[in-house]
């Protein structure tokens, strides 16, 4: 138990170092960018994600390095800043295929260069789907077009005008704020290179810069514009990345967890227990903060659904476990958020993560709160039954004879996953065409979003009612579960990023579509190999 | 004879029973079940590809789907008889079921008696039709090319039975009859001028107007005169280009007139507020000549003495937001197209037939006013926030519907639905949906019922629910 506490207060002084964290007012500068003010911070993250695909550039932030493309964008074309990752793309414009990454001028001096743009534009002209290729070349435009806007100044608006809505960007700053936002740049660099050579007066040039931003914010009135609070949590949640250490947490529990399981050791589970806490805490904690900052709750797009999935799981699992005292239950839970956190933070171009102005007809907190996470939640529901249905499937392929007990306890489980999420998913969809009469004027339309929540909820119900009849079984019950999976994903993500048709258009995407599919496939794969292993066995004796 | 009535009564019965429990069996529940989704499934793929109509028309609407909802209807029905007589136990399971069969029923009427259109209205304007997406073909014939009257109105479903060569739709007009024969239903339109022989066509000329010192200042144009006795003109700013019989020489704007005699062109150039032409000239293709005005030069490209206009047209797969469906008509041997929600003009010998292919209207016997559209972006972007249309019908006076908030008039509800910019982005035109769905009370009686039901369902189950035991 020991461990257990010191772990404890260890996570603990963590999360309370990183609340302590001091801010640089550079971060907190709010601008103006795609409809919303936000800190300096979040926009210079998400232009540098938009170019080279990451946060961070070298374990530079992403602050310091929009400024010095701002300052000295003719220092940034030695550097390979430019990530293509369409091979189609690479290979008109001779770039290696094996490279993530590259120099600017390779790509945007290119003599294809001018006329692939040319291609873009003739295939948007002919509003017809943008297939991955030609997304990949919008990608690209829009990473020249960012790079070059930023470096002319035209892109960061940072002044408030009293006489418009668009804020003034420093380019066009008058002349005694020009002057001053020069102060800033000095005081940056001055402060930037002390800190590289490791120089004594450091601190007293970073308050020098932070002075200079002070100044700034209130000379142009930006000070005024928005609370400084908000900027500051928002910092804060770029900074400390809640569902990032979640994911941390959920992994770890999840590890101690198969521990406990593989070796039936009751210390694994214990230390699991502290880390699958502490990850749902931090869970939370992001959720609320996400809900603050965009003042809706995080379901209107695929980053914020699947991470409201997997807290959904994991609530879900402990609920189950608290009254079937079952251990399985746990694990598929934290397999799932773990999965779900994951996949969230590693496809940043596929789960967009920065928060975007929402569409007007989902202006509705009352709605989106009944519908859509009613139906998200169900998704958890079944998403836990999917993982549960998995740790079955290994149960038989390993020999089902010896493991009756656990495969009725899975199969059992994976029954009970089902019923939550048919008791969300049913009223969901219901809601749903409430939604749709109410605000589209018809309750059902066969809309490919829902049409797809209904083959799911089918599915299910086919299932239930499958048991029902002894048509299905424990094989059949933990099959399903997993199988059963692929109507959900289809109705979760293949409707916005492979059917890209019908109303719910706010939603649709691109990319993902051979990972999600070979998800898919090695699942069904699992079903049919246990299936095989199965029916051999039964020759056999 | 009592007895053997009783009998016979007993077997007829015990065979509505067996029938009843045949018709209840859970097996066929779970392949309907499983057969909706797959026919749901297909229809969201045939969406994706071919469009929302198609998927309406060729699935959900289609009769074999009516045919697999009414053997579930029948299997819902089947099990809540064969519980006869019902327990308290049954009621969750029956709430549940009939809650269902409410649902679709209330959809199968607002299928077959609903209304779900749209309407388009410019801003300060009003509009009484109701646009819906079944398609008709109507027929007018003219001899004096002035009065109109309708031969044929037909409703016609090109999706689910299109025409071809061998099964055409035809009509049958005074002599001859035309026929549609091909349907292509997503075509992208361009129109395109091209000479005729016919002598009852008008001209047509394509020009160039430049100024040589301002590098944007120059545009191409045609103009054409719809018919022999037609005037047609353009205006082009301050400028009136115009053709056929000359309207008026004096306008408050300058004026060019055109005019074909002997494959020449007799261009006459009008200063505004004067009867007097102030040049003339006699121009062939290519000639180019410098006007008075502004450094402007005018540059003939194209002398046509007789033109038609015509569609070319370019086939897709698929639909995209340029697609219109098209069909081809056939008539003395001629092949011509003819769009959707447009019209087309065939000639025979003494009268003049018009072909119009649209989209029907509903006349709504009431006028909806569109006083004002607003729109409110996102600060700094083009996204739209919000949007709202400020609207007064006979009753009720500057109602504003907005995203989510509709209007509710005389059983009709009026949404929000989009909207239509100009050029410059700004909103031209509201765009609201209008629905009467007589099915709307089933659908809700039937949702309040089956979640009754589920919450009944677990009511029942709370003391087994959760032991793994026993189940």
């Amino acid at each position: 138990m020991v461990f257990q506490k010191r772990l404890v207060v260890f996570m603990f002084s963590l999360f309370i170092s990183h609340l302590a964290y001091a801010f640089n007012e550079m971060q907190v500068l709010p601008v103006q960018h795609a409809g919303r003010i936000k800190p300096f911070d979040s926009f210079a993250r998400e232009q540098l994600e938009i170019v080279y695909g990451k946060t961070q550039f070298e374990g530079r932030s992403a602050y310091e390095v929009i400024l010095t493309w701002m300052m000295t964008p003719e220092a940034w074309q030695e550097k390979e800043i430019f990530q293509v990752q369409n091979l189609d793309v690479k290979k008109k414009l001779g770039l290696k295929s094996d490279q993530k990454r590259f120099k600017g001028d390779p790509i945007f001096s290119h003599e294809a260069f001018p006329g692939l743009m040319a291609e873009l534009n003739g295939k948007r002209e002919s509003k017809e789907k943008l297939t991955p290729y030609f997304q990949a070349l919008q990608r690209l435009e829009n990473q020249y077009f960012v790079f070059t806007e930023i470096a002319a100044g035209r892109m960061l608006k940072v002044m408030p005008d009293p006489q418009s809505d668009t804020w003034v960007s420093v380019a066009d700053l008058p002349e005694v704020h020009q002057s001053e936002f020069m102060e800033v740049t000095k005081g940056f660099i001055a402060s930037i290179s002390a800190e590289v050579d490791g120089k004594a007066d450091r601190k007293a040039l970073r308050e020098n810069f932070d002075q200079a931003v002070k100044t700034f914010k209130s000379s142009v009135g930006s000070d005024q514009a928005v609370s400084s609070t908000d900027m500051k949590i928002e910092v804060f949640f770029n900074e400390f990345h809640p569902f990032g250490w979640a994911a941390l947490a959920y992994g770890l529990a999840l590890i101690f967890f198969l521990i406990a399981w593989v070796m039936n050791r009751s210390w694994g589970e214990k230390t699991a227990y502290v880390f699958l806490i502490s990850a749902v805490i931090l869970h939370v904690l992001g959720f609320s903060l996400r809900c603050y900052l965009t003042g809706h709750p995080p379901v209107t797009n695929m980053y914020e659904t699947v991470v409201w999935v997997a807290l959904g799981a994991i609530v879900f699992a402990g609920i189950l476990t608290y009254y079937m005292k079952n251990r399985f239950l746990l694990l598929g839970g934290t397999m799932v958020a773990t999965f779900c956190l994951i996949i969230a933070d590693t496809a940043p171009i596929i789960l967009d993560a920065s928060i975007q102005p929402l569409e007007a007809v989902l202006r509705s907190n009352y709605w989106l709160t009944i519908h859509v996470l009613t139906i998200t939640i169900s998704y958890a529901a079944f998403f836990l039954a999917m993982a549960l249905g998995d740790l079955g499937l290994f149960y038989f392929i390993k020999g089902e004879a010896q493991h009756k007990t656990e495969i009725k306890a899975l199969a059992q489980s994976v029954y009970r996953s089902i019923q939550i999420g048919v008791a969300f998913i049913a009223p969901g969809i219901l809601l749903g065409g409430v939604w749709a009469d109410y605000s589209w004027g018809r309750f059902w339309g066969w809309d490919p979003k829902e049409t797809w929540a209904l083959i799911a909820l089918l599915g299910y119900v086919a299932v239930l009612h499958g048991r029902l009849v002894g048509l299905i079984k424990d094989f059949g019950m933990i099959a399903s579960g997993v199988g059963a999976f692929s109507l959900v994903i289809m109705s979760w993500y293949g409707v916005n990023f492979v059917l890209g048709a019908g109303l719910h258009t706010y939603g649709f995407g691109a990319g993902g579509i051979e990972y999600v599919t070979g998800f898919v496939l090695v699942h069904i794969l699992l079903i049919v190999y246990a299936w095989l292993v199965r029916r051999e066995r039964a020759k056999s004796t | 004879m009592p007895v053997l009535k009783t009998t016979q009564d007993k077997t007829q019965k015990s065979l509505f029973r067996r029938l009843i429990k045949k018709m209840a069996s859970l097996k066929l529940a779970v392949f309907t079940i499983c057969l909706i989704g797959v026919v749901s499934a297909i229809g969201t793929f045939v969406e994706a590809s071919l469009g929302v109509q198609h998927a309406q028309k060729l699935v959900y609407r289609s009769y074999w789907m009516m045919i697999v909802m009414g053997i579930f209807i029948i299997n819902l029905t089947s099990v809540i008889i064969d519980r006869w007589p019902w327990e308290k136990k049954h009621s969750s399971f029956i709430l549940a079921h009939i809650g269902i069969i409410f649902i679709i029923l209330g959809q199968w009427m607002t299928n077959q008696y609903g209304l779900d259109g749209t309407m388009r209205i410019a801003i300060g304007s009003s509009g009484q039709q109701v646009v819906i997406g079944d398609t008709e073909v109507q027929i007018y014939s003219s001899f004096d090319a002035q009065n109109y009257t309708r031969l044929y109105q037909q409703n016609v479903d090109f999706i689910t039975s299109p025409p071809t060569l061998n099964k055409p739709l035809t009509f049958q007009l005074e002599k001859e009859a035309f026929q549609f024969v091909e349907y292509a239903p997503f075509v992208i339109p361009r129109r395109e001028i091209v000479a005729s022989e016919l002598p009852r066509d008008g001209m047509a000329v394509r020009f160039q107007l430049i100024n040589p010192s301002i590098r944007q200042a120059q545009m191409i144009e045609w103009l054409y005169q719809r018919s022999a006795h037609t005037s047609d003109q353009l205006e082009l700013g301050p400028l009136t280009i115009s053709m056929g019989p000359l309207k008026s020489a004096v306008t408050d704007r300058n004026q060019l007139h055109f005019q074909i005699q002997d494959q020449k062109l007799i261009v006459t150039a009008y200063d505004k507020n004067n009867p007097e032409p102030a040049q003339r000239w006699k121009l062939s293709e290519g000639d180019s000549v410098p006007l008075k005005w502004m450094g402007f030069e005018l540059k003939i490209l194209r002398l046509l003495p007789q033109a038609r206009e015509t569609w070319d047209l370019t086939f897709k797969e698929g639909p995209t937001e340029l697609t219109v469906p098209a069909v081809k008509i056939l008539y003395k041997d001629q092949e011509q197209w003819v769009l959707l929600n447009d019209t087309l003009k065939l000639f025979s010998d003494n009268a003049v037939y018009i072909i119009a292919y649209s989209q029907k209207r509903i006349d709504l016997s009431f006028p909806v006013q569109l006083k004002n559209f607003e729109m409110e972006t996102y600060k700094g972007i083009s996204k739209a926030k919000e949007y709202k249309s400020i609207v007064s019908v006979p009753d009720i006076s500057d109602h504003v519907i907005s995203m989510n908030e509709p209007l509710k008039y005389k059983g009709l509800t009026f949404y929000q639905a989009s909207f239509q910019n100009d050029q410059m982005g700004k909103p031209v035109a509201s765009i609201l949906s209008v629905n009467y769905d007589p099915g709307r009370f089933l659908k809700y009686l039937g949702s309040t019922v089956m979640s009754l039901g589920i919450i009944l369902l677990f009511y029942f189950k709370r003391s087994s629910l959760w032991s793994s035991k026993k189940d």
